[in-house]
């Protein structure tokens, strides 16, 4: 077998051990092992191996990984993330499916302390479908609305998938943060729309409800979620000012999260033991198989796969545009199974040489994969936002119905992608600003 | 005898997985202290906290990133896909597990082998970063590797052994390896996909 064979049949390989239960940093690294001892040799593949998992860990860059998490996990734990719901619906639920609207808006916030699709989803569901239900709303929409609107928990600064991403194609992370902002209000403004506009034109689907608050408790709302917005205006404001690095502005946000958890005076044993056993057990996950996505790109790139695909892909005179559709059929598929950290971590070895041969901004195509990634999520059959929603909601929603709910919002990303493909400056205007100083 | 190793030997690796997160738990925490004091002290006094970004990733982040993957393990919380075999048996799984557990042991056996070897390297030549007001020996954290590792491996080997029992007998070990903690029972009942920070 040539270099080529060998790095070419190491993808299938990898995907049945996937298949076969085996973590999928193990995987990784297995593959790339036994693909570099026949690409390379014994002696080169024993020095790789003993080297990169200390020069990848060893990085300042990357502590805004468990420095982002450990903010939006005190934020949960303390429950400075549990009113936000209750703040929107005082403020929304006059509209038409006014409480679907304002769970939309609230996973927003809650995507903007927390970073995380499944936890977005989670939380939300737990707190808005019962209330929704208890309206008289049309369960697919009640829970097709909190699984779609769970995806903006990566677009929506901070994003563990953008500080990855941002590490292994060597893009600005800053910027990459900066240019999830427009896009992930975006999707959050067209989702809302799509729920005005359905429950305008069936107003059975939302009963209007029967409910006055008073400016007094509306504006007392708002004032036991202050801390949120704060946050995120903080983290994002000062990696925008140039004040901080994203690697500072994460450990900033961190430390004003349990700084103002310590006010509230909630901020318990209890509390602070679980957002760290969850930081930590979330970080060195992440980073195992990191490292088994790094040592697969070493490998292919001894196996000579990149240029070969790339040289491919040029041969069919495929152009950047075509390129950057055709992968959402690549992350649709797998997205099947796969949860977006593993399934961007497994392909961008592959995927971003090809962008990258092609002279795609890596900005722009960061904001498009991290889409595609969270798109998977409320994709028939295994979206897992959609899985995660119906462990919530239990026996009382049926799995069939909440995915009719969610493909909805899957005809409304249809328009939210073609906007952001076909205007990359929805993405890229922001970050540039931030560049050109 | 063989039965005195099998509950001994889960709970000594037990007790050092959960010193390993205690330790990386006290990282994590001087990893945020580190970086805001650097911060603060760079724009209100005019001094940042020297060597900051050579400790924090030399020390912290190895601590904070390695320490914990064999606990991650013993949780069997390392990301996996596990649609394609969720219908079947926990004793078929099981069954899968013991070549995947064994597998992964030989890997990681590999892996701690040459971490090993890389630390013992960096000590002899006592390894350092030039951090401006000293050098900062950086040798000791190239330990941290091997045991975080090695650990791993014990505990893959371990969960081999069960679940080949487990295969074998159709009895499902008592208590999962590594997860007696009592935190760790708890949490695990809510560690699904809500509490993934991502």
């Amino acid at each position: 077998m040539s270099n080529l064979e060998i790095g070419l049949a190491a993808l299938p390989a990898l995907l049945i051990l996937l298949a076969l239960r085996a973590p999928i940093g193990l995987a990784l690294g297995g593959v790339s092992l036994v693909g570099l001892l026949l690409v390379r040799g014994p002696r080169a593949t024993l020095a790789i191996f003993g080297s990169l998992p200390m020069e990848f860990g060893a990085s300042w860059t990357l502590s805004a990984v468990p420095m982002f998490i450990l903010m939006g996990a005190v934020a949960f734990h303390t429950g400075l993330t549990r009113g936000i719901f209750e703040a929107a619906r005082l403020w929304l639920a006059k509209l038409p499916g006014g409480l679907a609207v304002a769970s939309n808006f609230a996973s927003a916030g809650f995507a903007a302390a927390s970073g995380s699709s499944l936890a977005t989803c989670a939380a939300m569901g737990r707190i808005a479908i019962p209330q929704m239900l208890k309206a008289g709303y049309d369960p697919a929409l009640a829970s097709g609305s909190v699984a779609a609107a769970g995806t903006l928990g990566a677009l929506i600064p901070p994003s563990i998938l953008f500080v990855l991403y941002g590490w292994f194609t060597e893009t600005s992370i800053a910027a990459l943060l900066l240019a999830g902002i427009v896009p992930g209000i975006l999707t959050a403004l067209i989702y809302a729309g799509l729920i005005l506009l359905r429950c305008r034109a069936r107003p059975s689907l939302a009963p209007p409800i029967a409910f006055e608050a008073t400016m007094a408790e509306k504006l007392r709302a708002l004032a036991d979620v202050w801390p949120v917005p704060l946050l995120v205006l903080g983290v994002v404001g000062s990696i925008y000012s140039g004040l901080a690095t994203a690697t500072e502005a994460a450990a900033l946000g961190a430390a004003f999260a349990i700084v103002v958890a310590l006010a509230r005076r909630s901020l318990g044993w209890t509390a602070l033991r679980d957002s760290f056993l969850e930081t930590l057990v979330s970080t060195s996950s992440i980073f195992f198989v990191a490292i088994g996505a790094l040592l697969l790109t070493r490998f292919l790139a001894f196996a000579g796969v990149p240029a070969f695909i790339a040289q491919q892909i040029s041969g069919l005179g495929v152009d950047p545009l075509m390129l950057i559709v055709g992968l959402s059929v690549i992350y649709l598929v797998l997205g099947c199974f796969l949860e977006p950290l593993g399934l961007m971590l497994l392909t961008l070895p592959v995927i971003y040489p090809i962008f990258k041969s092609a002279g795609i901004d890596p900005i722009w195509a960061g904001v498009i994969v991290v889409k595609y990634l969270e798109i998977g999520m409320i994709t028939p059959p295994v979206g897992l936002n959609v899985y995660v929603v119906k462990g919530v909601v239990g026996d009382t929603i049926p799995l069939p119905t909440i995915f009719r709910g969610a493909l909805w919002f899957l005809a409304a990303e249809v328009v939210i992608m073609a906007l952001l493909i076909a205007f990359p400056a929805i993405s890229t205007t922001l970050p540039s600003i931030l560049l050109a100083r | 005898m063989s039965r005195a190793i099998l509950a001994w030997v889960p709970r000594a690796v037990d007790l050092c997985n959960r010193v390993m997160l205690a330790a990386a738990g006290v990282a994590l925490g001087l990893m945020m202290v580190n970086t805001v004091a650097d911060i603060l002290g760079k724009y209100l006094l005019n001094q940042p906290v020297p060597g900051t970004i050579a400790i924090v990733s030399w020390y912290w982040m190895v601590s904070v990133a390695f320490m914990p993957v064999a606990y991650v393990q013993a949780r069997r919380e390392h990301l996996m896909v596990e649609l394609f075999t969720m219908r079947l048996s926990p004793r078929a799984k099981a069954g899968m597990d013991v070549a995947v557990a064994a597998a992964g042991a030989l890997y990681m056996g590999l892996l701690t082998w040459l971490v090993w070897e890389e630390a013992l390297v960096a000590t002899r030549r006592g390894e350092f970063q030039d951090i401006t007001v000293m050098d900062l020996p950086v040798w000791p954290s190239r330990w941290i590797l091997p045991a975080a590792f090695g650990l791993m491996t014990a505990v893959l080997a371990i969960q081999c052994v069960l679940d080949l029992i487990h295969a074998v007998t159709g009895r499902p070990p008592p208590t999962p390896p590594g997860a007696a903690a009592p935190e760790a029972a708890r949490d695990g009942s809510h560690a699904d996909a809500a509490d993934r920070a991502l």
